[in-house]
C-alpha cells in the first residue's frame, strides 16, 4: 500500500537510512513477517518495525482480549475488551504507518502449528511469544526446515529472554568502525610507484610536513628491506625499525604525518593474511555445487575464493583513512586504492557471472561485487544451534552451564527457571503464582518442577536457589510494560540487522534481569 | 467503568504492575510494603513524574509510564515535530509536522491510555524555577543535548538539602546513538552525578581549521569550508538553519564546487545535512531499548518492589548484543556534587590568554567562552563590551601578576551549568 500524499521516503526515514542505506531499506520493505500471539512484547515488537517501514506483517492469535491485555498493551484500548485482540492490535499497529500492510490471522497457533505447516512458508521470518514449550519445539522446527529464521521472546516478570535460531545467515555488511586495508607490507606495483615518486630530501618543509604516512611508511619499509630482506618482526626488529622511521623525520618541521606513521608502525609490519573466518567461508564456497538457488553471498564467496587463489589475496577494500596530507597526495593515494579495487571487484565480478551463467543461478549485481568485495576481510557467517538441540535430553551444554551458573551475576539460572515454569505450565496448565493465595503452595511446586528440568538437563538440583524460585513465582506470569517494551526493542532490533543482512545478530541467546538491569548473551 | 464520562481503570486493568506492588519477595527491598496503599501511591498525584524531552525517548517513556499505572505526568520540549521524527516518534503522523512535540504527545497518550493526566509544556527547561521542579518525584531525562542535561543536573542537585528528605529528587537519564544506548540512575550525593561523567561523552568530531581552508581531503572538510568559512562571508548577519533547504542547498552547492575543484569526491545533501546539523543516526528499536531500561528504574524507585540499576547501564547492539551495567564511581572534585576543590597546576610562566585557552581544551568541562574572576576582581569578562575592553589588557599579563598562589578563581561560561571554582597552583 503506497501513501498517496505524504513525505519522501528520504525524508522520513532519514535517521535510519543513514545506519543501513537504501539497499537495507529495499531488504525491509520486501519483508513479511510473523508474528504469533499480540502479547504487548509482541505489539512492542512489532511497533519497532512498522515504524521503519517493514513491507508488511501478519498476527496469527485467536485470543479475546481482557482487562489485564489491554491494561499492558498500549496497540489495544478499552474498546477492544472481549473482542479479538490480533484484530485490534493489527488496526492499531497499520495506523503508526500508511506504507506498511497488516494482517490478521485468528485462527489458535497450537492448531495451525499442528495441522498447518504450509502457512509458515511465505515468511521472511517468524517471531513468537506466550507458546508453551511443546509449541515453540514445534513450530522452531518447521522454520528450521524451511530455512525460515525464528526468534522466541518473552517477557516474564523482570525477566527478559530472547532466542534466535537461524541455519544460516551470511553477514556483508558488519559496518566496523573503520576498514583498514592498506597493503603496506605488499604493495602493488602502481603503489610503490607512487611512493617512489617522493624524494623526501629535496621537499620545501611545508611539503615534508604533509607527506602522507602511508608513502613515509612504504618507503621505509623498502629501505629495510633492501638491508634486511624481510619484513621487522620481532619485538628488537620492529624497534629499530620504529628508529629508523624516526630518524627520517627533519628537525623543526611539523611532524603530524611522522606521529601518524609511528602508530601504524606494528600494522604496517604485519603481513597481510586472509582471515581465519573468511577463509573458511571461502574453502567452503569452494567446495559447494552452484544451483539455481545459491545465493549471492555464496556465488560471490565463490568467485572470491577462484580470485584469492590466483591473487594469493583478497580483493583490495580501496578506502583510505583520512591522514596529514596535502589535498593532491591525498587524493592521488585515494585515487590509487580506488582504481585498484574496482579492478579487482571486476574481476570477482566477471567470475561471478561466469559461475552463475554455468548453473543457471541470478548473477550478482556490480554494486553488490562491489559491497562484498569493500567487506571481504569482514565476511560472517552465523549458524546457530537448532531449538531442538537445545532442548534434547541432557542437555549438549549442561556442563558449561552449570559453571556460569556458578557466577553469582551471571543471567543463566533465570534460563533454567524459564525451563522450569515451562515444565510447571505443561504439567499444570497455569503459571506459578498467577493468583496470590497460590504463591505459597506454587514455590514448592515450582522447585519440583525445576528439579526435573535440571535433572534431566544433567545439572544440579542445587543449581537455583530458594530464593530465585521464590522471585520467579512472585512474578506471577507478569507481563510488565517495561519489560514488554524492553524486549520488543532488543527483538525488533535483531529482525532489522537479519532482514538487512547488515550488523552482527546474537547468537543466540539474550537474558535480561531487570532487577539488576544486568544482560548476558548465551550460546545455548 | 464510566466516571465522569471518562473510562477509568476497567477490572483487571492494573494487574502486571500490581503483582508486584501486592507481592514481596526475597529481591524486594527492606523498604517494600506492597498493598493497596502503595497502588493507589503510584495512580496519585503525590507520584507526580516529569518527563523532560518529548521526542525519541519521551514519547516510548510517556507510555511507558502511563502503561505501568503513573497517571499524573508533566512533558517539557521545546521543539516541534519534523518529517524525519517519523520513523521512531510513534505518537506523530504526517499531519502534525510543524506542531509541538509535548503538546501532539500529551494529547495521544490522554487519548490511549484514559484516566492519565499529560501535562505538556511547549519551551525551555530553563523557563521553569525550583518551586515547578520540587514537585515531582522522579525528573527521567530524554535528552539529545549535554548542555540540556548537564543544566537539569545542576539544577535537581543543587535542589537537595540533606537535612530534607523530602528534596532528594532521583534523576533517571537515558540516551541513544545508532544501535548503542544507555541507561543510568542519578541519586544526588549518592551516585556519581551526570557532571561526574561528561568526559564519557563522545564530542562532535571537529577539524582543524587550516585543514578546511588550505588541504581538504574529506568531503566532510569541504562542508565545512562552505559552513564555516563561506557562510559567515556571505551572509554575516544569518546564522544557518539546519532545517532550511535553502540554507542546505546553498551550502550542499557550495560543498559541491569545492570538491570538484580539488577533486574530492563524496558530497552528498544527504551528508552536508548531517555534517551542518550534526545528525546522529536514530531508530525505533534503541529508544525502545533505552527509555524502557529508564521507565523500568523509575517503576523500581517509585514503589521500591526491586533494587534499582547500580548505577549505569550500557547497551551496544550493533556487533552481537551486549550489555554493560556498573557503578559509576562519583568524582571528589565535581563541580556540581563534588565537596573538593579543583586544584589546577599551571607554569608560573603562563599568562592569563594562555591559562583561558587551556581551560577551552579542558576534558570533561566544554566551555566556549570563560569569563575569569578572582574575589570580586574580575580577570577577564566575555561581556558586556566596555567590561571586556576594560579586562582585555589582562589577557596579555602572567596569571602570576594577577592571583597568588592558592587563589581562586572562578570561571563561568554559557557551556557551563554552574561557575567552576579553580584553586591555582604555579609549577
Ligand atoms: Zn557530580
Amino acid at each position: 500500500m503506497a501513501s498517496q500524499e505524504g513525505p519522501s521516503k528520504e525524508q522520513k526515514y532519514d535517521r535510519q537510512l543513514r545506519l543501513w542505506q537504501a539497499h537495507g531499506q529495499r531488504a525491509l520493505e520486501n519483508a513479511n513477517i510473523l508474528v504469533v500471539n499480540a502479547c504487548a512484547t509482541a505489539t512492542e515488537t512489532l511497533k519497532n518495525l512498522v515504524l521503519p517501514g517493514i513491507g508488511s506483517f501478519t498476527i496469527l492469535d485467536d485470543k479475546v482480549a481482557d482487562g489485564a491485555d489491554v491494561g499492558n498493551n498500549f496497540f489495544l484500548d478499552h474498546t477492544a475488551i472481549g473482542q479479538s485482540r490480533g484484530k485490534y492490535a493489527t488496526e492499531l499497529l497499520r495506523e503508526l504507518n500508511p506504507d506498511v500492510d497488516g494482517f490478521h490471522v485468528d485462527e489458535s497457533p497450537s492448531r495451525v502449528i499442528a495441522s498447518e505447516p504450509s502457512f509458515f512458508d511465505k515468511f521472511t521470518l517468524v517471531i513468537a511469544t506466550q507458546l508453551s514449550e511443546a509449541d515453540v519445539k514445534a513450530l522452531a522446527a518447521i522454520c528450521w526446515e524451511r530455512g525460515i529464521p525464528f526468534l522466541h521472546v518473552r517477557s516474564y516478570g523482570f525477566v527478559g529472554y530472547l532466542r534466535l535460531a537461524v541455519k544460516e545467515h551470511a553477514i556483508v555488511e558488519t559496518h566496523p568502525e573503520s576498514i583498514l586495508d592498506l597493503r603496506l607490507d605488499c604493495p602493488f606495483k602502481e603503489l610503490t610507484e607512487y611512493a617512489d615518486s617522493f624524494n623526501l630530501s629535496t621537499l620545501e618543509n611545508t611539503d615534508f610536513a604533509h607527506v602522507p604516512y602511508v608513502v613515509i611508511l612504504l618507503q621505509a619499509l623498502q629501505a629495510w628491506r633492501a638491508s634486511n630482506g624481510k619484513l621487522p618482526s620481532t619485538t628488537p626488529e620492529r624497534n629499530a625499525f620504529k628508529a629508523m622511521v624516526k630518524s627520517m623525520e627533519r628537525p623543526g618541521v611539523e611532524d603530524e604525518n611522522f606521529q601518524e606513521a609511528m602508530k601504524s608502525v606494528f600494522r604496517a609490519c604485519s603481513a597481510t593474511v586472509i582471515p581465519g573466518n573468511v577463509a573458511s567461508i571461502l574453502n567452503e564456497a569452494k567446495a559447494m555445487t552452484i544451483t539455481p538457488e545459491t545465493s549471492s553471498f555464496w556465488i560471490l564467496a565463490c568467485a572470491t575464493a577462484e580470485f584469492a587463489e590466483s591473487e594469493k589475496s583478497l580483493p583490495l577494500a580501496g578506502v583510505v583513512p583520512d591522514m596529514k596530507s596535502d589535498t593532491e597526495s591525498f587524493v592521488k593515494l585515494q585515487t590509487i586504492y580506488r582504481d585498484r579495487s574496482h579492478q579487482d571487484a571486476a574481476r570477482v565480478h566477471a567470475i561471478a557471472a561466469s559461475l552463475a551463467a554455468a548453473s543457471g543461478a541470478t548473477a550478482p549485481s556490480m554494486d553488490e561485487t562491489a559491497r562484498f568485495c569493500k567487506n571481504a576481510r569482514l565476511l560472517k557467517v552465523i549458524r546457530t544451534s537448532s531449538i531442538e538441540s537445545e532442548l534434547s535430553e541432557p542437555c549438549p551444554k549442561a556442563s558449561e552451564i552449570g559453571q556460569m551458573a556458578q557466577d553469582l551475576d551471571s543471567c543463566i539460572p533465570f534460563y533454567l527457571l524459564l525451563r522450569g515454569v515451562d515444565a510447571f505450565y505443561a504439567e499444570h496448565m497455569r503459571y506459578p503464582g498467577y493468583h496470590l493465595e497460590e504463591v505459597e503452595t506454587d514455590i514448592g511446586l515450582l522447585k519440583k518442577s525445576c528439579a526435573g528440568v535440571l535433572t534431566r538437563m544433567g545439572l544440579a538440583v542445587s543449581t537455583l536457589t530458594d530464593d530465585l524460585i521464590h522471585e520467579t513465582v512472585r512474578a506471577g506470569a507478569s507481563e510488565l510494560h517495561t519489560m514488554a517494551s524492553f524486549m520488543g526493542g532488543v527483538c525488533s532490533q535483531e529482525v532489522i540487522k537479519l532482514i538487512t543482512s547488515q550488523y552482527v545478530p546474537l547468537n543466540n541467546t539474550f537474558l535480561y534481569n531487570g532487577i539488576k538491569s544486568v544482560g548476558g548473551s548465551f550460546d545455548l | 467503568m464510566q466516571v465522569d464520562g471518562v473510562v477509568n481503570d476497567w477490572p483487571n486493568r492494573w494487574r502486571h504492575p500490581d503483582v508486584y506492588m501486592d507481592r514481596g519477595g526475597p529481591f524486594a527491598p527492606e523498604s517494600f510494603i506492597g498493598g493497596d496503599e502503595l497502588k493507589e501511591f503510584i495512580h496519585s498525584e503525590d507520584c507526580k513524574i516529569l518527563v523532560v524531552g518529548a521526542g525519541g525517548l519521551g514519547c516510548e517513556l510517556l507510555k511507558n509510564l502511563a502503561l505501568m499505572g503513573f497517571k499524573s505526568i508533566d512533558v517539557i520540549d521545546m521543539d516541534t515535530i519534523d518529517v524525519s521524527n517519523l520513523n521512531r516518534q510513534f505518537l506523530f503522523r504526517y499531519k502534525d509536522v510543524g506542531k509541538s512535540k509535548a503538546e501532539v504527545a500529551a494529547e495521544f497518550i490522554m487519548k490511549r491510555v484514559p484516566g492519565c493526566v499529560v501535562t505538556p509544556y511547549f519551551g525551555k527547561i530553563q523557563d521553569k524555577d525550583e518551586e515547578y521542579y520540587s514537585q515531582f518525584a522522579i525528573i527521567i531525562c530524554g535528552l539529545d543535548s549535554v548542555e540540556a542535561r548537564r543544566w537539569m543536573n545542576a539544577t535537581v542537585l543543587s535542589m537537595y538539602d540533606e537535612d530534607d528528605p523530602s528534596t532528594l529528587k532521583p534523576i533517571v537519564d537515558g540516551g541513544t546513538e545508532g544501535f548503542k544506548g544507555q541507561s543510568r540512575v542519578i541519586i544526588p550525593k549518592s551516585t556519581a552525578c551526570y557532571e561526574c561523567s561528561l568526559d564519557m561523552q563522545t564530542k562532535p568530531v571537529t577539524f582543524p581549521i587550516c585543514t578546511i581552508a588550505n588541504t581538504p581531503r574529506m568531503p566532510e572538510h569541504c562542508i565545512q569550508y562552505a559552513s564555516i568559512l563561506l557562510w559567515p562571508k556571505e551572509y554575516p548577519t544569518t546564522k544557518i538553519d539546519g532545517d532550511d533547504p535553502d540554507h542546505i542547498n546553498w551550502l550542499f552547492n557550495e560543498a559541491s564546487k569545492r570538491a570538484e575543484e580539488y577533486g574530492i569526491r563524496g558530497v552528498t545533501r544527504t551528508l552536508t545535512m548531517g555534517v551542518v546539523k550534526n545528525i546522529i543516526p536514530a531508530i525505533a528499536s534503541t529508544n525502545a531499548i533505552v527509555a524502557a531500561a529508564t521507565a523500568n528504574e523509575a517503576f523500581k524507585l517509585a514503589t521500591s518492589c526491586a533494587a534499582t540499576v547500580n548505577n549505569y547501564m550500557m547497551y551496544v547492539g550493533d556487533e552481537g548484543l551486549y550489555t554493560y551495567t556498573f557503578p559509576l564511581e562519583k568524582k571528589a572534585d565535581c563541580p556540581v556534587c563534588g565537596t573538593e576543590s579543583v586544584k589546577l597546576a599551571i607554569p608560573a610562566t603562563w599568562k592569563l590568554h594562555e591559562l583561558m585557552e587551556s581551560l577551552l581544551e579542558r576534558q570533561g568541562t566544554q566551555m566556549k567562552k570563560p569569563s575569569l574572576a578572582c574575589g570580586d576582581r574580575s580577570l577577564y569578562m566575555q561581556g558586556p563590551p566596555p567590561l571586556e575592553a576594560a579586562t582585555r589588557p589582562n589577557l596579555e599579563k602572567l596569571v602570576s601578576e594577577l592571583v597568588k598562589e592558592g587563589d581562586t578563581v572562578v570561571v563561568t561560561d554559557s557551556g557551563l551549568p554552574i561557575s567552576l571554582k579553580l584553586v591555582i597552583h604555579f609549577e
